[in-house]
């Protein structure tokens, strides 16, 4: 007998069964994606605001962790009479922060200046994503996907499954849930303090460094990989290519530091370089003698706690401020003719 | 459906083919401690079979034995054996120079050694003939479902289910299924989760007080019993869309009167095991109290050192045996007695069960402690109540975690408590369809949405 005549009714029925639970799945997960679109905080809110174009500053602040605790954006605001906004990733490099920067300048209005934060790692590539929930949201967008999903063929579940994202993040499961119960509570409204991706370290000197020392560890060394410096590159051409200025800034770093990289020299060497084939200015504040010898401005050797960012942020504004005049003045142009002193 | 939709006379190639797939995927080598043990035990079960001759079959029965422990004797105990002698030889400065064997212990190697010399002490004592069919066979040692993790199924059962030709059927394909989305939901949403709890906790025992350590230990009950059962359910009901039959694994051990009686409802297939083929051969009871108790202590050791190779698996087991040995004591001193009036049976069976779940609980402080010393620590803390602040905070686990473990457990219970009235499943059978695909569709999303996927290691693969 027929097996599917002898079964057909088992067989209907096992067929409902899967095809509601294919919608229930489909259901959710966009129910899921509306509460997590509607996100206003954390760095769900923030990531929303660069692809639904809600963000427009006049500068913008690119970097990794270094970037995230140092660009005081409110302050450079300030200083600078303009729109700032900070949109460093954390724990990054360039490879993840590349893609973000080409999302916001699809959707935003065309900032007049990127600051882009450079580091030891500069040369280096991330294989995965630190913190890949706060992307895997946005992975439809192209500039996202095409940037980060490369990294792991695991990023295609996340685009393509059903609530694998939720699954796997349930930090998104609690943020959307959150949201959704939340909705219609805030407007959007212009870009506050706290929310952009600045995130300011309220600690003192937390003594890593010390006991590092007293471990005596071995130095260490950071590749200049032909990724790493490619990609570099190709976020230099990228503001070029749309006329927006753009400065390298490496951020103080505590003077103690630099004796345990024992290829920081050929690092330096390699973004002055890099600086003068784009004719690009490279702003070089790691040996800031206001605040390298300083661990009141530090929490450890690498990141500046809130009162050494804001401290930076002052002079960083104010070279800011001389490098660019046309920045408060249109009629100076776009400043593309600046050289890196 | 690949499965039924074979000819019969080669549906036992394929499942052996899937089953050792399954068993490579994890360690393509280890395979070969497999087919070893299968070859062994199928010759020797044949031999058994043609010989008469008591010696002789004897000898049979000691290379089997031989073969099997010894394989297991050294991927699991050698280096525990091996370092411990070391520090009992540096306590006299005496030098030791055996190293150790740099091997990794091989999933389910415990459950599947057992599982073979069921089958060929039940040849020896004439229980069973011989299976003369190697890939029957083959199949009986490495069968997939049960293969890493039991349960450890007797040769009685599950080796003429290999020759029944299995027709599909809907309604036991769906029972089946059910059973496997019951115990991925213990495993995921509520093991997974009470180990991230638990092993926080107990991995810096030092660092929290007497009440967290307690609560890490309730959970901890909890954590044990879903993932084993879990795996257990998603084992019985893989093998039952199949169309087999495993035995069942667990029967609500913690709803025991005894602890007897909880030995006679967790990890029923091991603990049976030990009754037929170490307990029974010992002699049981029937050679006088001092014999009886003295076999227990045996099994008990035997049993706590299966689960591991560290004194605190012995310590648990032993435990186990001391609990034994003074409930059979507590028997004796009850007979003729009469309970206190006030003690209304409802009253006096919820009493006993809390105790023996207590007395459970206090086990799982060995089984899961790191060392003997931690162990000793946490039940010291625990004990401490004065020192206790009525505040668990489990660092780098968050509230809502820590609050997910504590609900999820206390929809297990409730699910247990309703299945004193008759069968879950039944009842789910007599629901409208609606009501049914309601609850299926609340677990699948539960599952997928409050399911813990960092935690993916089953507690007994590591026995």
């Amino acid at each position: 007998m027929n097996p599917v005549g002898k079964y057909g009714k088992e067989i209907r029925s096992w067929a409902a069964f899967t095809l509601g639970l294919a919608v229930l799945l489909f259901f959710m997960d966009a129910l899921l994606d509306k509460g997590l679109r509607d996100c206003r905080e954390g760095s769900v809110g923030v990531w929303n605001r660069v692809v639904t174009g809600r963000v427009n500053a006049d500068v913008l602040i690119c970097g990794s962790s270094r970037g995230a605790n140092h660009y005081d954006s409110h302050l450079l605001s300030e200083i600078l009479g303009m729109t700032c906004f900070n949109m460093s990733v954390n724990a990054s490099c360039h490879n993840i922060q590349f893609p973000w920067m080409k999302a916001y300048i699809n959707h935003n209005k065309k900032p007049k200046l990127i600051i882009q934060n450079v580091d030891l790692t500069s040369g280096e590539t991330d294989s995965f994503p630190y913190n890949a929930w706060q992307h895997v949201p946005f992975l439809k967008d192209p500039a996202i996907y095409e940037g980060i999903a490369g990294l792991n063929p695991e990023m295609r579940w996340h685009r393509y499954c059903p609530l694998y994202s939720y699954a796997v993040y349930q930090t998104l499961t609690k943020t959307a849930v959150i949201s959704l119960l939340r909705r219609g509570s805030r407007e959007w409204g212009e870009v506050g303090p706290g929310e952009d991706n600045y995130a300011p370290l309220d600690a003192t000197w937390d003594g890593r460094f010390d006991k590092i020392k007293k471990e005596d560890a071995s130095s260490l060394k950071f590749e200049i990989t032909p990724d790493g410096s490619n990609i570099l590159k190709q976020i230099i051409v990228f503001a070029q290519e749309r006329e927006i200025p753009l400065v390298l800034v490496f951020s103080p770093e505590y003077y103690e530091a630099r004796n345990y990289v024992v290829n920081r020299e050929k690092v330096f060497s390699f973004l002055r370089s890099l600086a003068n084939e784009y004719n690009v200015h490279f702003l070089d504040y790691s040996q800031e003698e206001s605040m390298t010898f300083e661990r009141r401005y530090f929490r450890d050797s690498q990141h500046l706690n809130r009162e050494g960012s804001r401290h930076f942020t002052r002079l960083l504004g104010k070279d800011i401020a001389r490098l660019f005049p046309f920045l408060q003045d249109p009629l100076m142009g776009n400043g593309m003719e600046h050289r890196a002193k | 459906m690949a499965y039924f939709l074979l000819p019969h006379r080669l549906r036992n190639a394929m499942l052996l083919a899937a089953s050792y797939y399954f068993y490579m995927c994890w360690r393509v080598e280890y395979i070969l401690l497999i087919v070893a043990s299968t070859l062994v035990d199928y010759i020797v079960g044949i031999q058994l079979d043609k010989t008469r001759e008591a010696r002789k079959r004897k000898a049979y029965l000691l290379t089997s034995l031989c073969l099997n422990l010894g394989m297991l004797f050294c991927f699991k105990y050698f280096n525990f054996l091996n370092d411990n002698i070391r520090d009992l030889f540096n306590m006299y400065n005496i030098t030791y120079k055996v190293p150790a064997l740099r091997v990794l212990l091989p999933v389910g190697i415990s459950f599947y050694t057992f599982q073979t010399l069921s089958y060929t002490i039940d040849v020896y004592r004439g229980k069973m003939k011989a299976e003369r069919s190697l890939p029957v066979f083959a199949l009986y040692v490495a069968f997939f479902p049960q293969l890493v993790a039991g349960p450890i199924e007797r040769s009685l059962n599950l080796l003429p289910q290999f020759y029944e030709k299995h027709v599909f059927c809907i309604k036991r394909a769906s029972m089946g299924l059910q059973l496997m989305l019951w115990g991925f939901f213990q495993k995921i949403v509520i093991a997974d989760r009470c180990a991230l709890i638990v092993n926080e906790i107990y991995g810096n025992p030092e660092s929290y007080n007497g009440f967290s350590l307690l609560m890490a230990t309730y959970v901890f009950a909890f954590q044990i019993y879903c993932d084993f059962s879990g795996y257990s359910d998603i084992a019985i009901g893989s093998a039952q869309v199949l169309g087999f039959d495993l035995m069942k694994n667990f029967n609500r051990p913690y709803f025991s009167k005894s602890i007897s009686e909880f030995w006679g409802r967790w990890h029923i297939s091991l603990s049976t095991w030990f009754r037929d083929y170490l307990y029974i051969p010992l002699g049981g009871n029937r050679n006088g109290e001092w014999q009886t108790c003295r076999n227990l202590m045996v099994v008990f050791a035997v049993s706590g050192i299966w689960h591991g190779a560290n004194w605190t698996f012995l310590a648990w087991g032993l435990l186990h045996g001391v609990y034994l040995l003074v409930g059979r004591l507590n028997k004796k001193l009850q007979t003729g007695r009469q309970h206190a009036r006030w003690l209304s049976p409802g009253l006096a069976k919820l009493i006993n069960v809390l105790i023996t779940f207590h007395l459970v609980v206090i086990g799982w402080i060995f089984f899961r402690a790191n060392s003997l010393s931690d162990a000793f620590l946490i039940g010291r803390k625990i004990l401490s109540f004065w020192t206790y602040r009525l505040a668990f905070d489990v660092p780098d686990v968050s509230m809502e975690k820590q609050v997910l473990v504590f609900l999820s457990i206390a929809f297990l219970v409730a699910v247990q408590l309703f299945q004193r009235g008759g069968s879950v499943r039944l009842w789910l059978e007599r629901r409208p369809r609606a009501v049914r695909w309601s609850i299926y569709y609340v677990l699948i999303m539960t599952i997928i949405l409050a399911g813990e996927y960092k935690q993916i290691t089953f507690i007994y693969f590591a026995f």
